[in-house]
């Protein structure tokens, strides 16, 4: 593991603690807000692979579930394959045209919406699908591909800055 | 390096699901204390945070200046309308007030007075995943700040209850939040019953009163304060107004939807309320006994007179 590897996670990790209740929360439309956890990993597997992207994910999925504070190791898991599948995606497929990133990452939000709700419906019994999916998963999952497609390239560039791969 | 990690792949995913798995059964279960990583992990992200709430809400401000004007000329006019409306209120409660007391006195009503000591603090950060209603604010053991203590705005609303503490941090968990839950009164009609959060009506901004017996006096706009029962939350705290009321077929009981008076989507400064103690206003039986002397005393001049 190159130590500059470690650096350049660490320092984006710091940047989304910090950003996403702070900043992402004040520009909330309709009472939802972007994950860009989420957009960070889908770029980690996509730039870097199956195992970049799956251990980033694991890592800031559990990092972003302290936050939130509830399900602690839900998003640990989810976000550890939605890592896995982009990487997939990457060496199978493409590799880093902003459009299919933009797709990758709607996927993937949608998909965490439906697995996160199931959880949320065996812990809480009082949320209807329906408003779940509308109020909620829909919403997250256009306003988190928006922000993946906007700041795809930014993220990219920064990837390129560490041309090493951490495995 | 990266082969070899490549082959540890799979195992590391179904070492890594299986710990999650455990971590999501552990720590979803209700009242959890506050783990040593997310006390650490909150003491090092409160100052960055703070800060960054701070820009965000500065470049909201800016942002909402222009929009503002226009809003500002109108809230005017209404505030004026609403002013003059409230003056009126005013006098005609002067007269009622004076009446109330009188009847209070002839009764004996004890009259309770509560001294509240709190903390003021600011948001310093939001509920990240958008299913819950919970923030972060920026003080905790350090100050006072203990589990389930009530957070009030600054007009002693009722904004929600502190659900996790750190060393200088703490979470708050908002009367919106499924997971919040604390008792109500319903002032008008002196019936109590539980104020809970409810997912499907976050959305809407409002929670429910529940577990009210179906021949409960409650009408749409009756005030609900906080009941004290449990000693946890003093008594007499404004919650909220009645919305609607429906009955509850499985529990046999009557559920009323509240919106609370406070603006939780926008509340950016709170004040958490560390104690309190109950005083006793009650006018004292010898107050009674010199207005009876008092009496007495005339009767007796006026015979002597004749």
């Amino acid at each position: 593991m190159k130590k500059r590897n470690v650096i350049f996670y660490l320092v984006w990790l710091v940047v989304l603690v910090i950003f996403q209740p702070t900043l992402m929360q004040g520009i909330r439309i309709l009472g939802i807000s972007p994950d860009m956890f989420l957009v960070f990993v889908v770029c980690a597997g996509l730039l870097r692979g199956r195992g970049d992207g799956a251990v980033i994910g694991f890592i800031f999925g559990l990092i972003f579930d302290l936050l939130v504070g509830e399900f602690i190791g839900i998003s640990a898991i989810l976000y550890m394959y939605i890592g896995l599948c982009a990487g997939i995606i990457k060496e199978r497929f493409v590799n880093d045209r902003v459009f299919v990133s933009a797709l990758v990452i709607a996927s993937s939000a949608f998909v965490y919406g439906i697995i996160y709700y199931i959880v949320y419906y065996i812990g809480f019994k009082d949320l209807g699908f329906g408003t779940a999916l509308f109020k909620t998963i829909f919403p997250k999952t256009l306003y988190t591909a928006l922000a993946g497609f906007l700041l795809f390239v930014p993220i990219r560039k920064s990837f390129k800055l560490i041309e090493d791969k951490m495995f | 390096m990266r082969r070899l990690f490549e082959r540890k792949l799979p195992v590391f995913i179904i070492i890594a699901t299986v710990v999650a798995l455990v971590t999501v059964g552990i720590f979803s279960a209700a009242n959890r204390k506050t783990s040593v990583v997310e006390n650490i992990g909150g003491s090092l992200a409160m100052p960055a945070q703070s800060t960054a709430s701070g820009i965000g809400g500065w470049l909201k401000g800016v942002f909402g200046y222009f929009g503002d004007v226009k809003a500002l000329k109108e809230a005017t006019e209404t505030l004026k309308n609403e002013n003059a409306a409230l003056q009126k209120q005013i006098n005609d409660m002067q007269g009622l007030k004076k009446e109330n007391d009188d009847l209070k006195r002839m009764l004996d009503l004890k009259e309770r007075s509560v001294n509240i000591s709190m903390v003021a603090t600011t948001v310093s950060a939001k509920d990240p995943s958008n299913w819950y209603s919970s923030f972060t604010i920026n003080v905790g053991k350090n100050e006072g700040i203990e589990r389930n203590q009530p957070v009030v705005d600054s007009n002693r609303y009722i904004v929600g209850q502190i659900a996790e503490v750190g060393e200088n941090w703490a979470r708050v968990m908002t009367v919106l939040d499924p997971q919040s839950s604390m008792g109500g009164y319903i002032r008008r009609s002196k019936e109590i019953g539980i104020i809970e959060g409810n997912s499907e009506l976050k959305y809407d901004k409002m929670c429910r009163l529940s577990y009210i017996a179906r021949d409960t006096d409650i009408q749409k706009g009756d005030f609900v304060e906080t009941s004290g029962l449990g000693g946890i939350f003093p008594k007499g705290l404004i919650i909220g107004t009645v919305s609607d009321i429906y009955d509850d077929n499985s529990t046999m009981s009557r559920i009323a939807t509240v919106t609370p008076l406070a603006d939780i989507a926008k509340v950016s400064d709170v004040f958490v309320v560390t104690g309190y103690t109950e005083k006793d206003l009650s006018i004292p039986e010898n107050a009674q006994v010199e207005e009876d002397d008092v009496d007495e005393d005339n009767e007796d001049n006026e015979e002597s007179n004749e």
